[in-house]
Parts: C-alpha cells; structure tokens; sequence
C-alpha cells in the first residue's frame, strides 16, 4: 500500500508539472491576448524607440555602471585592506564606513550626495549630476564590495602568505603579489552579482534630474509611456537590461570554469 | 492664524453637513448613481507637495489639507460622501492609469486642462486659472529667461511642456526632476539657473525664502479641471456642485482661505 519513496518522489514531480501547467494555461486562457499585445509588445512604438534607446539610454546605463563600478572597486580595495588592517582606527573608519552605506538606501546616499554636499560646501561636483550620481553609486558598490574583497583576501589559505613572508617577501609585496590576485579569481563570481545590481542602480539617476541625453534606460522608458500612453518602452527596456547582463553572466560562468580548471 | 481660521471653517462645514444629516438624506444625487470605488465614500487623487493647492498634512483630518483639497472635500460632502485622499503619483493621476486601477474617483491636482490630457481622463469646467513662473536665487541677478543656462521642471507638468516648447530652442538646457521637490534641491544646490512651475506653489516658495524670488510669470491660458475617467454621472454631479459653490460663496470663503490678500 505505502509508496516507496522513489514513487513518492515521481509523484510528487508531476504534481508539480500539472500545477505549473494549469497556472500558464490559465494565464493564456485568461489573458487578453489583444490587450497585451497592443499595451505592452506594440511593434509601432519599438520603432520610434529607435534608435535613441540604444544610442542614448543604454549607452548611459552601461557608461554610469562601468564608470561606479571602477571608482567603487578601487574604493572597496582600500576599505577591505583597512577592516583587515592592524591600525586600530583604519578599520574603525572602514567598519563605519561599510556600514553606513549598506545600511542607507541607494536613493538616499544619492540625493545626500548629489544635493546635501553641494549645498552644505557650496561645492559643484566635476561632471555636475552625472558626476554626482556617478560618485554617489560608487560610495554604495564600495560598502559592498569591500566585504566581498575582505572576504576573498580571508579564503585564500594561510599557508599562501606564511609560504611567501617565509621566502622573505614584505607584508605588502605578500598582499599585492600573492594574496590579492588569488583572491581576486575566488571573488569573480560575487563581484559580477554586484554589477549586475550596480546596473539596475543606475535608474536611481532621476532622482537628481535629468536632461533628453542624460537619462539611462528606466527613465527614458518611464518618460516614453508617459509621452504615448502605452507600456512597450518598458517592454523594450527589459529586454534591453537583459541583452546587458545575459552576457555578463555567461562570461563570468565562463571566466569561473577556466579558473576552476587552471587551479 | 490662517490654520486657525481654516479649522474654524472645517469645523462649520461639518456642522453643517451633520445638521443637513440631520434633517434627513438631502442630497440632490444619488450615491448608488456615481459608480465609486468605495460606495458612500469619494476617493480623491491628488499629488504633494504644491502648497498651498495641496500639501500633506498630520494635522488635518484627511492628512492632506490645501485649495484643492478642500474644494473637493467640501464637494464630497455636498454629495453626501465621506472624502478621502490618495496619492498614486502624478503621471498616474494624468495618464488615467490610477483611475483604471480604482485608486480614484476623482483627481484634485491642480491638473492644468490639456487636450492630450483629455484623452486620457474627462475633465470638469475649470475651477482655477493658474499662471506659470520662473523662480531664481536673488543673488544670481537673472531677471528674465534669456539669462538661464538651464532651468529645472517637473516630468510632465505644463512648466516642463513651456520650456520646452519656447526656451529649449534658444539654448536653454531643461532637467526634469519626478518630483515638485527635485528643482528646489537642485536650484539651492547651484545645479540649475531656475525653477519653471506653476505661480502658485512658487509663490508660496517665495514667500517662504528669501533668497529666492519669482521673477518672470508667463501667461499660458491653463485652466486647472477636476477630472474623472468614464464616470459621466460623477462628472454631471461635480460640475454641478462647482457652479452651485460659485453661486452661494462656498468657493469664495474656500478660495479666501488660501489666498487671502487676493
């Protein structure tokens, strides 16, 4: 009477199978096809979208990710060899710093940025509010990051530097010539997870203004369903996001399997 | 002062609207007739800050308090509807989305009358002629347009479409904010040359600091509606009242409550 577990197993799979079955044939029954058609995949509206989503848009979102992206992993560096520092007050500052910004939403660090300084300093950042964002972003994926870091310097075995401080290299050469650069191999994959939501940030932009040539894809899209009423830019957007991190990924899983093999 | 006098008024409305309870159901319309998101209770949209037509507030019982809340509180009550305020965002409110979504019954925004707008939603007659403004640091010595480099507007609001529409030709760089608080951050943070936006809240802007002044207004012959989407009976009701408050001075005392030296 009682199943064996490999039949339980098996039936509970096809249960599975028929609810997932049953949830998208409902939502094609249900759906009305016509509507979202017109509303969310209307091709006339692609094609006004063209070519400035790309020329424009996402040209923007890809230039602000890379631009925070470098200045917040220079910055991560600094603030990981500081927690890990010996000097007392380095990481103070650095597990203050860590924590200030992943305890803030990126919204609030950008408008504290982009608006609190140079109100309070009297103070223009260079590249105005391109630049403000740009360094905003930076200071949030640096908080991040630099745990990521911390926690590649800290999987590298003991062994590695005691191995190398024993063949009388300094503690520095030690951190920058053997520790560093494997641990940067190990911290790959994570560190991809960050730009990847580094992109996605980048629609936090509007917050401190825009003008037609400085706005990334969200707002750009946002503004064309206003302009015309209809949900496709978004559609377009969302397939350009993906067109942007599809690839990413699938060179970071291919930097992950030569590094897997090389080790 | 003026909070004191508006509570006072608040306060006589409710009396009244209790004492016409009172007396036994007079309204002139039907509420089974209106079609409301919630039955006997009017849902009105609006978008904050653009004191002092609408801004939040605590204190106030609908937690929203401004000209065009009150307005349209007073013509909930006329209705015999309990108001009640919501705020889904403004391009919400203009593309007709919140409506469609059953977040509103009516909007109260100081929503300029568009023909592209009346695509989207079905406006009331007019209730208020609104102006727009240019707003720049008094120290900045701008005294008109050609002076700006650039000037901050809020996405989709009439400023925005006037700029646009005469200044961004002749070299003025127009940044668009979301937000009505956007262009003000921007403009004390020395972003931005100056605001454009509607007279009103940049008045009250003006008035309320002094390194700042309006110092151009355009006459752009926008009307502000109350609006509605696909709820003609509702929209006969509003329009009536609204000729109704013009006539016994409802809209007089309510318009003298927020613009008293007009």
């Amino acid at each position: 009477m009682a199943m064996k577990p490999r039949q339980r197993q098996r039936l509970f799979r096809w249960v599975m199978y028929a609810i997932a079955a049953v949830v998208v044939g409902l939502a094609v029954l249900v759906g009305d096809w016509e509507r979202i058609g017109f509303n969310f995949f209307n091709l006339e509206v692609m094609g006004r979208m063209f070519p400035e989503v790309l020329t424009i848009a996402a040209r923007n979102t890809i230039l602000y990710t890379l631009m925070s992206f470098a200045i917040g992993l220079v910055g991560a560096l600094v603030l990981a060899l500081m927690k890990l520092s010996t000097i007392a007050p380095y990481r103070a500052f650095a597990i203050g710093y860590i924590e200030l910004f992943r305890g803030l939403p990126a919204l609030i660090t950008l408008i504290l940025i982009g608006f609190g300084i140079p109100i309070a300093f009297d103070f223009r950042m260079p590249g105005g509010r391109v630049g403000a964002g740009v360094l905003g972003l930076s200071i949030v994926a640096a908080a991040y990051m630099a745990e990521t870091i911390r926690a590649g310097i800290e999987a590298v075995p003991r062994g590695q530097s005691e191995a190398a401080r024993s063949l009388g290299m300094s503690q520095n050469r030690t951190m920058y010539t053997i520790v560093l650069p494997q641990a940067f191999r190990i911290i790959i994959p994570p560190l991809t997870n960050e730009m990847v939501l580094l992109i996605k940030d980048t629609s936090l932009f509007f917050v401190l203004g825009t003008t037609p040539l400085t706005k990334e894809l969200t707002k750009f899209a946002r503004d064309f369903m206003v302009e015309i009423r209809n949900a496709t830019p978004l559609t377009v957007a969302a397939l350009v996001y993906l067109a942007i991190t599809l690839p990413l990924t699938w060179l970071v899983r291919r930097l992950e399997k030569r590094a897997a093999v090389s080790r | 002062m003026k909070s004191k006098t508006r509570a006072l008024s608040v306060l006589a409305v409710l009396a009244l609207v209790l004492a016409a309870c009172g007396n036994g159901d007079e309204a002139t319309v039907d509420p089974d007739d209106l079609e409301l998101v919630t039955p006997g209770t009017l849902t009105i949209c609006t978008d904050v800050p653009f004191a002092p037509m609408e801004f939040e507030d605590s204190e106030s019982e609908l937690g929203y308090d401004g000209f065009d809340i009150e307005l349209s509180a007073a013509i909930a009550e006329e209705l015999g509807l309990e108001p009640t305020v919501a705020t889904p965002g403004w391009d919400a409110i203009t593309g007709g989305l919140a409506f469609q979504d059953g977040q509103c019954d009516i909007a109260a925004a100081s929503i300029t009358i568009l023909p592209e707008r009346a695509e989207n939603i079905d406006f009331s007659d007019p209730y208020f002629t609104g102006e727009q403004a240019l707003l720049v640091k008094v120290d900045s010595g701008i005294s008109t347009w050609e002076d700006l480099e650039n000037v901050a507007a809020q996405t989709g609001t009439t400023g925005e479409i006037y700029a646009q529409e005469n200044w961004e030709g002749e070299g003025v760089e127009i940044v668009s904010f979301e937000d009505a608080a956007g262009p003000y951050l921007a403009l004390d943070a020395g972003e931005v040359d100056g605001v454009i936006f509607d007279l009103v809240p940049q008045q009250d802007v003006a008035d309320n600091d002094d390194t700042v002044a309006v110092v151009e207004t355009y006459d752009t012959d926008e009307e502000y509606g109350l609006a509605t989407k696909d709820s003609p009976n509702l929209l006969a009701a509003i329009n009536d009242t609204l000729a109704k408050f013009r006539e016994d001075g409802t809209y007089d005392e309510i318009f003298n409550n927020w613009f008293p030296e007009t």
